[in-house]
């Protein structure tokens, strides 16, 4: 993420020093490249680019990024925010201690929507590693609004069938969170298995939908997101 | 470089690759005599002779979903000049030039000089060896360049 960010950097202070060609005076940034002024495009008579600039992509890993929005549910966090039972739906006559009681000893299912930002490295045969790094504010129940993050590490493998790939992959990772009843932040493990769908709009460019259910526990996902690719059609 | 690099990224996004046959880019002017090998799409022309040496451009667009050999370090030009006909080698004093792979639905392009003994007043061009493909496909240049000012 880092090496991305710096290289935005690069590409936004260097574009910006040759557009007005004085914006930016270039011996106090390390990062401005020198400008190509060769006389020729010829090889052997230009310094810059380097020969075959148009293919240094697949020399570089196969790298991809995702931006999207998920869906959480999360059964029996710890200091969890509520009962999943509505309390419109207790009778009348119930007893309230017994009540109380029963709701306190439910498995509470926690809903939340998260931003995702995922980077990703494939490999050989369609394997992958990915990172996500999710953001979000619980959505349910409304009684108190927590907020969360998620921290997840993927490995799967994928393969493309014409404007589809399709893959799996096995997540894990960490939840951290605010319970409501709670002034500590807590955390709680994250294991799943997911399925993936991208379609290509673009050979760069895909939109595609993931779902996932949690190993442990009954909580699961389900999310969209945009994503950019290094490599045409994801390839190694 | 950085402009390329930055109007590639818009590109992108906004989904501009290269279609089949096309020979257009935003990306890359196809200026020559076109013709297909294997996955490439190739505009081959010659331009005036820098330094009393040939030079030829090459564009190509890779019309398939996977990666396509561009190999510019072993494609056969061939020159007459008078009655003799040599294979000219590529003037490349950084030993640069080497065999690489386009991506899927990507375009690029390079001008190469060749060594000649003499200025050629016929270059040929085997399109075909350019995608390794071993059946030749001849595109010839009657005109001598003139010298670049």
């Amino acid at each position: 993420m880092k090496i991305l960010l710096a290289s935005l950097v690069v590409m936004a202070t260097s574009s910006l020093g040759y557009a007005d060609g004085s914006g930016l005076d270039d011996s106090d940034s390390p990062y401005v490249l020198p400008p190509c002024s060769d006389p020729s495009d010829v090889v052997g008579y230009r310094a810059c680019p380097a020969y075959g600039a148009w293919g240094d992509n697949l020399l570089a890993p196969y790298v991809f990024v995702d931006i999207g929005v998920n869906f959480w549910t999360f059964s029996g966090l710890a200091g969890g925010t509520a009962p999943s039972s509505p309390r419109s739906l207790a009778p009348p006559s119930a007893n309230a201690s017994t009540l109380s009681s029963t709701m306190m000893n439910a498995p509470s299912v926690d809903r939340m929507i998260t931003y995702d930002e995922r980077v990703g490295v494939g490999f050989a045969y369609g394997l992958y590693l990915a990172f996500d790094f999710e953001l979000s504010a619980f959505a349910s129940p409304p009684t108190t609004t927590t907020s969360g993050l998620l921290a997840l590490l993927s490995a799967g493998i994928q393969h493309r069938f014409g404007p589809l790939t399709l893959g799996g992959e096995i997540t894990g990772g960490v939840l951290a969170y605010s319970p409501a009843t709670q002034t500590d932040l807590a955390a709680e493990r994250v294991v799943q298995v997911r399925g993936r769908a991208d379609l290509w709009l673009t050979p760069w460019f895909t939109i595609g939908g993931v779902a996932g259910e949690s190993i442990f526990g009954d909580g699961w996902m389900a999310g969209i997101q945009l994503g950019l690719h290094t490599h045409a059609y994801g390839r190694r | 470089m950085h402009a390329v690099a930055v109007a590639t990224a818009f590109s992108v996004l906004a989904g501009c690759a290269y279609r089949a046959g096309s020979f257009d880019s935003v990306n890359q002017d196809f200026t020559g005599s076109h013709t297909r090998a294997g996955c490439l799409d190739l505009a081959i022309d010659r331009r005036p002779d820098l330094d009393r040496r040939p030079v030829v451009s090459y564009a190509f667009g890779n019309t398939c979903e996977e990666p396509a050999l561009v190999d510019l370090a072993n494609v056969v030009v061939v020159a007459r000049a008078g009655d003799s006909i040599d294979t000219l080698k590529p003037y490349d004093p950084e030993q640069e030039i080497v065999p690489r792979e386009l991506d899927a639905r990507a375009v690029g392009g390079e001008a190469i000089a060749y060594m000649a003994a003499a200025p050629p007043s016929q270059l040929c061009v085997d399109a075909a060896s350019i995608a390794g493909i071993a059946e030749p496909r001849w595109i010839c240049f009657a005109t001598a360049g003139k010298e670049a000012p």
